[in-house]
């Protein structure tokens, strides 16, 4: 698997050519549709345990926020996904 | 279902992710900036009531989660995760929010609960067809990969229907 490093913003990001799930933003849709990351999810971040916290942006007026204070004020829903 | 499980009890919220069929019009994101334009993209086109909030370019919160395309979470006050699903599907979610909603009605009344532990295994609907329909709004991109990646994964006989229905809409260039 080749990689290329291209510019951009300040942080680079690294594509891989032949496109795999291993590289986060993959500029195609890997070939390989099998995602280990289904076999893994069981494992991770479990039930009965305490959620990752972490920051995020939002798209409303580019402000950052703890998820770890929007979950405290009552039960929260967190759905991931993208337009595509 | 987020406007009827509604704050304050209740908070929907939607984490953007990496874009899961990179297509001409939504290409894999290079900078937060065009990530923001994509989630903003999504919220609009969507109609989205819910906050909209867009994980860094690395997809830190994504990889905590499961890096899955589309899964959810349910968390409890505090963050405890008491419901999680490889995939987002409503049926299930709204049967975990009435129970929690059973829960606080017995906490409530005093009457006494405990938890127990649930593994489930549902299936969801698969139309290939109907996907790439809502592909093809996407980009005639985004469709040409997914029909050669199950065609790659899984050979030749599963990627037919798809092919046969991909000659028949006619590769029309890139849909809205």
């Amino acid at each position: 698997m080749k990689d290329v490093t291209t510019g951009g913003d300040s942080v680079p990001v690294k594509f891989a050519i032949e496109g795999t799930m291993r590289v986060y933003n993959y500029p195609s849709f890997p070939q390989n549709m099998d995602n280990e990351d289904f076999g893994r999810f069981p494992e991770v971040a479990r039930v009965g345990g305490k959620a990752p916290d972490g920051e995020l942006i939002d798209a409303r007026d580019e402000s950052r926020v703890r998820l770890s204070e929007l979950w405290s004020g009552g039960v929260t829903v967190l759905e991931f996904g993208s337009i595509t | 279902m987020a406007e009827e499980f509604a704050p304050p009890d209740f908070r929907f919220l939607f984490v953007y992710a990496r874009e899961a069929h990179p297509s001409d019009r939504f290409p894999a994101h290079t900078s937060l900036e065009g990530k923001l334009e994509h989630a903003r993209a999504m919220a609009e086109r969507l109609h989205m009531k819910r906050p909209m909030l867009v994980d860094d370019l690395e997809g830190t919160v994504h990889h905590a989660y499961g890096r899955l395309p589309n899964m959810t979470y349910i968390l409890k006050p505090g963050g405890t995760i008491v419901y999680r699903a490889s995939w987002t599907d409503p049926t299930t979610i709204r049967l975990a929010l009435e129970r929690i909603l059973f829960e606080r009605d017995e906490r409530r009344a005093q009457r006494r609960i405990t938890p127990y532990y649930l593994e489930w295994q549902p299936q969801r609907s698969n139309d290939r067809i109907a996907f790439v329909e809502g592909l093809s709004e996407i980009g005639e991109r985004a469709v040409k990969e997914y029909i050669a990646a199950v065609e790659h994964t899984e050979g030749e006989a599963s990627a037919k229907r798809l092919k046969e229905w991909w000659a028949r809409k006619g590769s029309g260039g890139e849909r809205r």
